[in-house]
């Protein structure tokens, strides 16, 4: 730091001293131009998301290492609290993993809403106001009266917030990450039981960073048309929802599903009532924690008989019995049952292929930024 | 001072419109409207409220796209790159970021700007007594118009366009305002459009007038030119009926009293501006004054009427209007 001590140095002296008949030294500031007034706009905004984004992760942190140290204490490494394999169901053990649902799964119900929240929270409070105050208040007229173009104002404007989102994003992505799967199906959370339920995968890896830079993007965008604050939040709040669910969707468009396939008998349901019904599921050797998307039967010729659900009835010596009227049109000809699934492998694919689809969302939405902006009044 | 933008060249002028129109959806706020300022003038702005002054400020600003026609800036068009660091525009609401401080807003200032006069723009905040290190947010309406205006003077333009810049400072720091505006401008060879409510304020200020009315150019031009060419003529004269003194002058304006008539004449269109004093040619028993500039100006604003006068130099040339 000895060579910032000359007298050219902006760094160090007030803003009095730096104007007295030297031109400013650009080369030694880190931040310069539109980069530095727009870090300076959003300083409170990413001081705060910051703090957050902090304190979440030490949130994550403790309550994940609380969690994991209980499980290596008590040997429940292998205990998930959906499936139950039998080492786990000694009555010492399930009530230990009980303890440990009962103790902690509040804790986790609501650190998942928090990071389910996160991504929309930034759309809303950072995206969102990013333009649209700017238009409010007609600051935006003395950033075009200067002397850079709006392009070049506006790539400042997005670059600094998108690029501080991606950093921090990336850290709460690698905090989450861990904290996922020290609680992925040991809670009796809905959205954590496997790896392709909600909360899992929109908060698991890659995905957050995703939904966290299209969320400031969409807020961005949604500000330039709407142009006002409170209104662009409402907007932008709305249109999370919808292109969430449209990302979610469309999550496994890379990954055709898997069908596995068993031989199987079928008869139509027996008259006599006095006949004894067996209830069970379909089982076509689908792995464990795959992703069932869909059960049904095969006809000799290919047809496919989907079924509400995988539980079926059996006679005593193994027969299907069939339940609905679809089944019982084509019962004699039926010759296999099926499952469609994703398997457990798909699971880092298909956090990919979310995040690929938020990231071309958001490049997209920035794109509209710099086309429209020549437009804006 | 290497850094600075050379004082432009005579031949393009500061400010030249063809034809230049904007609609809004309630209708034209400009049209057709045709004038040149050339550089180096201090021009005052003028019109009722709605006449198209901050429209047309926006329009070289290059804030607004032209509906019609064009405006050229040094030539160029406005918000290019050729432009954008030779113009500044304060506009009438005068925007800040709030949560800068002083010292903050003029960085941006040298951030945004290659040509960053620093102490130029101190020189303005600090005879305001203004703390550099006070929020914008914190201002009050006459210190925030001093940042503002330390802002476009610290951009060292070569047009500066003030919206209605003085409206909420306070008398004593207007005059001392307005005298380090034009210190400035002068130094520079800055060419200044300064619009204005206060007609009293422009005499003396300003060496060049354009007057809007209605979205329409009224009157532009040289000051000294148009203060020549018109005549205020009072007399004694009874009843609505035509004044014969008059016949054969364009009147701008005629008011009576139950004794007196006031009339603002000038020459018809074409005829030029008459030799002398006597060339008027109004009869014995008419006083033939020679307006002040606020005369002038409120007589022009009292009759929308009144055809348009543009001085030979605030006509734009022939060529712009092919561009």
């Amino acid at each position: 730091m000895t060579t910032m001590t000359t007298s050219t140095d902006p760094t160090s002296a007030d803003p009095a001293a730096t104007g007295s008949g030297h031109p400013p030294a650009r080369t030694r500031r880190w931040l310069r131009g539109a980069v530095w007034l727009s870090g300076r706009q959003e300083r409170t905004a990413l001081l705060v998301a910051g703090g957050v984004l902090s304190a979440v992760c030490a949130w994550m942190l403790f309550l994940g290492l609380q969690i994991s140290s209980f499980v290596e204490a008590h040997h429940l490494q292998h205990c998930n609290i959906v499936y139950f394999p039998p080492e786990c169901n000694a009555t010492s053990v399930s009530t230990v993993v009980q303890r440990l649902d009962q103790s902690w799964q509040q804790s986790v119900q609501t650190t998942g809403w928090i990071l389910l929240a996160l991504p929309p929270a930034l759309g809303l409070f950072l995206g969102a106001p990013l333009l649209a105050r700017e238009l409010e208040t007609g600051t935006h007229r003395l950033a075009w009266t200067q002397s850079i173009s709006r392009r070049r104002w506006l790539a400042a404007r997005l670059g600094v917030p998108l690029a501080v989102t991606l950093a921090g994003s990336t850290v709460l992505a690698v905090v989450s990450t861990w904290w996922v799967h020290v609680v992925e199906g040991r809670f009796a959370v809905p959205g954590y039981y496997h790896w392709f339920t909600w909360l899992t995968r929109t908060t698991t890896g890659p995905a957050a960073v995703g939904f966290c830079l299209l969320g400031v993007a969409l807020g961005a965008a949604v500000g330039l048309l709407v142009r006002r604050v409170v209104a662009s939040m409402a907007v932008t709040a709305a249109l999370t929802l919808v292109l969430r669910l449209l990302v979610d969707n469309l999550r496994f468009v890379l990954l055709p599903a898997k069908r596995a396939a068993v031989g199987i008998h079928v008869a139509a349901a027996p008259t006599d009532p006095h006949v004894v019904l067996f209830g069970g599921q379909i089982n076509t050797g689908v792995p464990l924690e795959s992703y069932n998307l869909g059960n049904g039967f095969l006809t000799g010729s290919g047809l496919r008989i989907p079924l509400s659900s995988d539980s079926i009835d059996t006679l005593r010596d193994g027969t299907t019995v069939c339940s609905d009227n679809p089944c019982l049109a084509h019962h004699g000809e039926i010759v296999q049952a099926y499952s469609d699934y994703q398997p457990p492998g798909a699971e880092w694919p298909m956090l990919w292929t979310e995040t690929g689809l938020c990231l071309a969302l958001a490049a997209a939405l920035v794109a509209f930024c710099f086309l429209w902006i020549r437009r804006v009044r | 001072m290497s850094h600075q933008i050379p004082v432009p060249a005579d031949d393009a002028p500061a400010l030249e419109a063809t034809g230049l129109g904007l609609k809004y959806r309630r209708g034209w706020a400009l049209r057709d409207c045709d004038f040149r300022l050339p550089a180096g003038r201090i021009c005052g702005l003028v019109g009722p409220n709605g006449a198209g002054k901050s429209t047309l400020m926006a329009l070289a600003a290059g804030l607004l796209p032209p509906g019609a026609g064009s405006v050229r800036v040094f030539g160029g068009a406005p918000g290019s790159p050729q432009t954008r660091g030779r113009v500044a525009f304060l506009g009438q609401d005068k925007p800040l970021y709030p949560r800068l401080t002083v010292a903050e807003t003029l960085r941006a200032g040298r951030e945004l700007n290659p040509g960053w006069d620093q102490e130029a723009a101190e020189r303005i905040v600090r005879q305001g007594d203004l703390p550099m290190s006070a929020r914008v947010a914190g201002l009050t309406g006459g210190q925030r118009t001093r940042v503002a205006l330390a802002l476009a003077l610290g951009k060292r333009p070569d047009l500066l366009m003030l919206d209605e810049p003085l409206s909420d400072v306070d008398p004593v720091s207007r005059q001392e305002l307005t005298g380090a505006l034009l210190g400035e401008a002068v130094e520079n060879g800055t060419t200044v459009l300064i619009s204005s409510h206060v007609l009293a304020e422009l005499d003396g200020v300003c060496d060049y007038v354009l007057v809007l009315g209605g979205g329409r150019v009224r009157l532009a031009g040289d000051v000294d030119e148009l203060l020549a060419s018109h005549r205020l003529v009072v007399g004694a004269h009874e009843g609505d009926g035509p004044v014969p003194a008059l016949a054969g002058h364009q009147v701008v304006e005629l008011r009576r009293t139950s004794r007196q008539a006031t009339a603002l004449i000038r020459p018809a269109e074409g005829d030029g501006i008459p030799p002398g004093e006597d060339g008027w040619g109004i009869g014995d028993g008419w006083d033939v004054l020679r307006p002040t500039l606020e005369e002038l100006l409120l007589c022009y604003l009292r009759s929308p009427q009144a055809p348009a006068l543009l001085t030979p130099c605030a006509r734009p040339t022939p060529e712009a209007a092919l561009r």
